[in-house]
């Protein structure tokens, strides 16, 4: 029998060794971890679905026969726009053939709604109920419905991009953490910079981009958008615009390089519950 | 073995109520306060081991990249030498103290380690969470102690109130 004190010094030598080891093994324990918890976990969302559909029946005939023929009437008018991009979307790729220019990656989009959130990364964090088995990969953008007050109309922005992927599960980094950076470019002045991490400020989010030109005007409020120059990142998904900075200067020059910026962020993170993935066409 | 198949159920339980919880923006570290349980009842080596693998689990459902949660739920093994030693296992008002350090103990090393992340949503948000838990500490544990004790004496096992009868065995 061990005697105490040899005790604590092989538990705190094997506790350092699985420490130190744990960047090899962590990926796998992350997917047979969450894969092991995923049945229990989407049968409690199962149960408050069924419960939340449930409570359709209690409106009238008449309430769901209207919305059934507003959605139609919807349907089709997406039916309609659809067919033109398809339409678009085909004449683009024999386009491109001709002069001899290579495909633009075309991307699906996967709904999934957000099964966890760790309260001590709260912004910076999401695990999605979409994995490997839905076609999700590493590295793929995660973006979310939100309100365009300047258009006044529904819009999609950027949330942040798949870090890690387990068979039917995701971790999600948002555009607010240290892992996640976006290739951006500002609108007005075509300017490409790099986006990434960033905190709430009061109601706001703000996301620091990097690496601007520094010989160009900008101003406050003009829209920051992806690039695009990714294989994995569409372009010209909105990610927020350029927000003010002090003394009402946008911009700030770093060591004569760079410039760097403050982007308040299209997403109000306070209100994510389901996003969307973009998993490029195969 | 029904020990063995006990442990694990109400664990498994505690690890995923804790997330759900976290889910909604809280802390509440029921699996801590499970692995205390069983540390007392089991003894503090077990309770290293449940406590390291529960906070893997933890840390591993909510995407962590380092298991703090799993050192953290292991220290508190530590909480029961000292219980052990100097608490009381038959006073249920006694028990908001382990309750308290418990919880401590497990969610301190990870609000430390994230306080960067943290400040993100900012310092209120912080301790917010810090005395959230801790609350949730010393309310669950003595409702834990007296639950998880009447499953165990309705399993035939070994109980949480008799812990320091034998603690010569436990230590």
């Amino acid at each position: 029998m061990l005697s105490r004190q040899n005790f604590i010094l092989l538990a705190g030598f094997a506790i350092l060794f699985i420490v130190f080891s744990f960047a090899i093994v962590r990926n796998f324990t992350k997917r047979v971890v969450s894969d092991f918890y995923h049945p229990f976990f989407s049968s409690v969302e199962a149960v408050s679905d069924k419960a939340a559909s449930e409570s359709l029946f209690l409106r009238g005939k008449g309430e769901l026969a209207d919305q059934v023929l507003k959605l139609q009437k919807e349907n089709d008018i997406m039916s309609a726009k659809m067919s033109v991009l398809n339409n678009l979307k085909r004449e683009n790729i024999e386009l491109r053939e001709l002069v001899g220019v290579g495909k633009v990656p075309f991307f699906n989009c996967l709904t999934s709604e957000i099964v966890r959130r760790d309260p001590v990364r709260w912004y910076e964090k999401l695990v999605i109920n979409r994995g490997s088995a839905d076609g999700v990969s590493e590295g793929s953008i995660v973006i979310s419905k939100i309100l365009r007050k300047d258009v006044g109309g529904a819009a999609f922005a950027v949330v942040g991009r798949i870090k890690s992927v387990s068979l039917h599960e995701s971790v999600v980094s948002t555009i607010l953490s240290d892992d996640c950076s976006l290739s951006v470019m500002v609108s007005g002045r075509r300017a490409h910079g790099i986006a990434g991490s960033g905190r709430k400020t009061g109601r706001t989010f703000t996301v620091g981009i990097k690496y601007l030109p520094k010989d160009v005007g900008y101003s406050s409020g003009e829209f920051v958008y992806t690039s695009g120059l990714s294989g994995l990142t569409p372009s010209s998904l909105l990610i927020g615009k350029l927000a003010g900075g002090g003394e009402g200067r946008v911009v700030s020059v770093k060591d004569n390089l760079y410039a760097e910026a403050g982007m308040e962020a299209a997403v109000n993170f306070d209100n994510l519950h389901f996003v969307l993935v973009l998993v490029p066409e195969k | 073995m029904i020990a063995a198949s006990y442990i694990f159920i109400v664990l498994f339980v505690s690890v995923m109520l804790e997330v759900m919880a976290g889910s909604s923006g809280v802390i509440i570290p029921l699996s801590a306060l499970a692995v205390f349980y069983f540390s007392m009842v089991y003894g503090w080596r077990f309770g290293l081991f449940l406590g390291f693998i529960s906070g893997l689990a933890v840390d591993m459902l909510y995407g962590r990249d380092i298991p703090v949660s799993a050192l953290s739920f292991a220290a508190v093994s530590g909480v029961t030498v000292f219980w052990l030693l100097k608490g009381e296992t038959k006073d249920f008002y006694l028990h908001v103290v382990p309750g308290i350090l418990t919880a401590a103990i497990a969610v301190t090393p990870v609000l430390l380690l994230h306080s960067e992340e943290i400040a993100v949503s900012g310092f209120a948000n912080f301790a917010f969470l810090f005395l959230f838990s801790v609350t949730a500490g010393a309310f669950c544990l003595p409702f834990l102690i007296i639950f998880l004790d009447m499953l165990s004496e309705w399993l035939g096992m070994e109980l949480y109130r008799s812990a320091r009868e034998n603690i010569g065995e436990r230590m």
